[in-house]
């Protein structure tokens, strides 16, 4: 393993626990959404790293373009998911102005 | 037939094109009746082509299995197929009668979805590669999450929302964990990947292993993330929830069993590794704790939840046996889930619906108003449990026999104990449906079509495929020997 190799996987695993912690942690509903964007911005960091690398066992130096195929979809579902994501949340925020979660759920005992 | 699995896949995500393309009231609703029926049909052919011929395959653009993009349908495949297929059919063309399900002047866009999502589980049961399993797993998440939030009510919002994070959080750990397998092996392709992962047993294998199996556990709903799954069944509009509820957690426990007996069965599974006591592990784990708070609640709707979210841990169970009966049991819980699964979700729709008690002290009221749908909803959880002549119990019968082939006693021990608490909980909700108090109903609301008729349909299934157990369970068998035969 190469220096750079290291250094993308130790900021894609850190990457990835601050967002998984975001996640669970997090009330607000777009801090969710944000948790889970680091958690896909990590996979594509993986992907990335890997296709500097020969992934093939015949030790090939130039970069591999499978895994950065694999990027780009993988930044198609995670971006999808977000847009779905910050549009529910608006229409959450339309109807219980608010995007925190104890906040709706404060409304939702009112009405 | 060589075109089949492309069209199964095809079709629908281009007649919810059309829907959108073409918003057509008659249009969309013949989609919408016609598209899951010739979709059931269509899986019964090929039900029928593997039983007589053999596996089918599909390479698209004639691009072979490695390096292209291949669907496959073996017996398991097209058992996946008919089980979520029949579910489908039945549940769909009934969609638009429910005005909370199809709010007026969304039609186009529901329907759109429901075939989205019918094209995606299609996709799911055929596909043989982990990455375009992942995009169509994605596709049901997204068709999933449009469908709940369809009455635009803040409660479905905000349960299509929590729905959304929990699945796109399982999504980023299956997609981690391929990362990790194919960094490893250098193929997403599941045979390709089964014959390169057989025998590694590295650091970086294990936990990719780990990780994909996290994601679909999360993303299925097995016991501590079936959280998404039970607010559906409270806060989405009825019809939909069962779609949800029956459809999508049936579909993604085949690709756990498919991945975990026929891909990492051969090397990195630490299952395989622990042996019997990482099995008897997962028992506790996914089978015997939501059996044992099931048996603890006051509310009918948990119940249910995390009575579903244990039959589901069995497929983990008879996955993690890695022998042919384990293998076998993962199959037979499949086709009892979607089948239990949707009659106890639409009875739940029914009761909701009617606005009638959800509390188990007041179910009697439900004996009242439909003997049928409280049959129904009985029979469905006395299967969850496993009960003998229900369709339950093939599953759990060899599930043990997995176990004992393995001698995991301790797992076999716990799951026999789960089955035992899962009875009592049953046992507890079928009292008070029989013996309850009647509470007077003053003003009754009629049951609505697209709930009572899958209750009843499927509940009488529940028992029918109880009796005639012999109708998928020898089916299983073959497709769990050519699961269990590993790569040519």
């Amino acid at each position: 393993m190469t220096l750079a190799s290291v250094t993308f996987h130790a900021a894609a695993a850190a990457i990835f626990a601050t967002g998984l912690f975001t996640v669970i942690a997090r009330g607000n509903l777009l801090k969710k959404l944000l948790g889970l964007l680091l958690l896909h911005v990590s996979v594509w960091i993986v992907f990335v790293a890997m296709s500097g690398t020969p992934a093939s066992p015949d030790g090939a130096t130039i970069a591999n373009p499978l895994p950065i195929a694999f990027t780009l979809i993988a930044i198609v579902l995670g971006t999808t998911a977000m847009m779905v994501g910050i549009d529910l949340a608006l229409r959450i925020r339309a109807s219980a102005v608010s995007v925190e979660d104890d906040e709706i759920a404060a409304h939702e005992l009112k009405s | 037939m060589t075109h089949v699995p492309a069209l199964l896949v095809l079709l629908p995500f281009t007649a919810a094109a059309l829907c959108l393309l073409l918003p057509i009231r008659p249009l969309v609703r013949l989609f919408g009746l016609v598209a899951p029926w010739v979709s059931l049909g269509v899986a019964a052919l090929v039900l029928d082509h593997v039983l007589r011929v053999g596996p089918l395959a599909y390479a698209f653009g004639d691009w072979a299995a490695p390096s292209g993009v291949v669907f496959r349908a073996d017996g398991l495949s097209a058992l996946a197929l008919i089980v979520t297929n029949l579910v489908a059919a039945v549940l769909l063309p009934l969609l638009h009668r429910d005005s909370a399900a199809h709010p007026p002047g969304r039609t186009a866009l529901q329907s759109a979805l429901a075939l989205a999502f019918l094209g995606a589980i299609n996709g799911i049961a055929l596909s043989h590669d982990l990455f375009s399993l992942i995009i169509l797993i994605e596709i049901m998440t997204l068709a999933t999450c449009g469908l709940i939030a369809a009455g635009r009510i803040r409660r479905s919002l905000v349960t299509a929302f929590h729905a959304l994070v929990f699945q796109s959080t399982g999504t980023a750990f299956l997609l981690m964990g391929t990362a990790m397998l194919y960094a490893r092996a250098g193929s997403v392709d599941l045979l390709d990947l089964a014959g390169r992962l057989a025998g590694a047993n590295d650091r970086a294998t294990t936990i990719g292993a780990a990780m994909v199996l996290l994601g679909l556990a999360i993303k299925g709903g097995l016991f501590p993330f079936h959280g998404w799954l039970s607010r559906t069944y409270i806060d989405a509009p009825a019809p939909i929830a069962a779609v949800v509820g029956g459809i999508a957690p049936t579909a993604i426990a085949y690709v756990l069993l498919r991945i975990s007996t026929a891909v990492l069965g051969g090397g990195p599974s630490f299952l395989s590794a622990n042996g019997a006591w990482g099995l008897a592990a997962v028992a506790a784990l996914f089978v015997l704790a939501p059996s044992a708070l099931a048996a603890l609640q006051r509310d009918i709707r948990p119940v249910v939840a995390l009575l579903a979210a244990a039959h589901l841990g069995y497929v983990a169970v008879g996955a993690g046996a890695i022998n042919l009966a384990g293998a076998t049991a993962g199959m037979a819980v499949i086709v009892a889930h979607g089948v239990a699964v949707t009659a106890a979700v639409a009875a739940i729709g029914c009761l909701q619906h009617a606005q009638l008690p959800t509390a188990l002290d007041q179910l009697g009221t439900l004996r009242r108003r439909s003997p049928m749908v409280a049959a129904a909803l009985a029979c469905a959880l006395f299967a969850f449990a496993g009960v003998p002549l229900t369709v339950g119990f093939a599953g759990r019968w060899h599930v043990a026999l997995g176990m004992i082939e393995r001698d995991a006693w301790a797992a076999l021990i716990l799951v026999a104990l789960s089955s035992g608490v899962a009875l009592i909980a049953a046992a507890r909700v079928a009292q008070r449906l029989l013996f309850g108090p009647v509470a007077p109903i003053e003003r009754p609301v009629p049951f609505p079509l697209a709930l009572s008729v899958p209750a009843t349909l499927f509940g009488l299934a529940t028992v029918y495929f109880g009796l005639n157990a012999a109708l998928y369970v020898g089916l299983a068998d073959e497709a769990a020997k050519l699961l269990m035969r590993g790569p040519p």
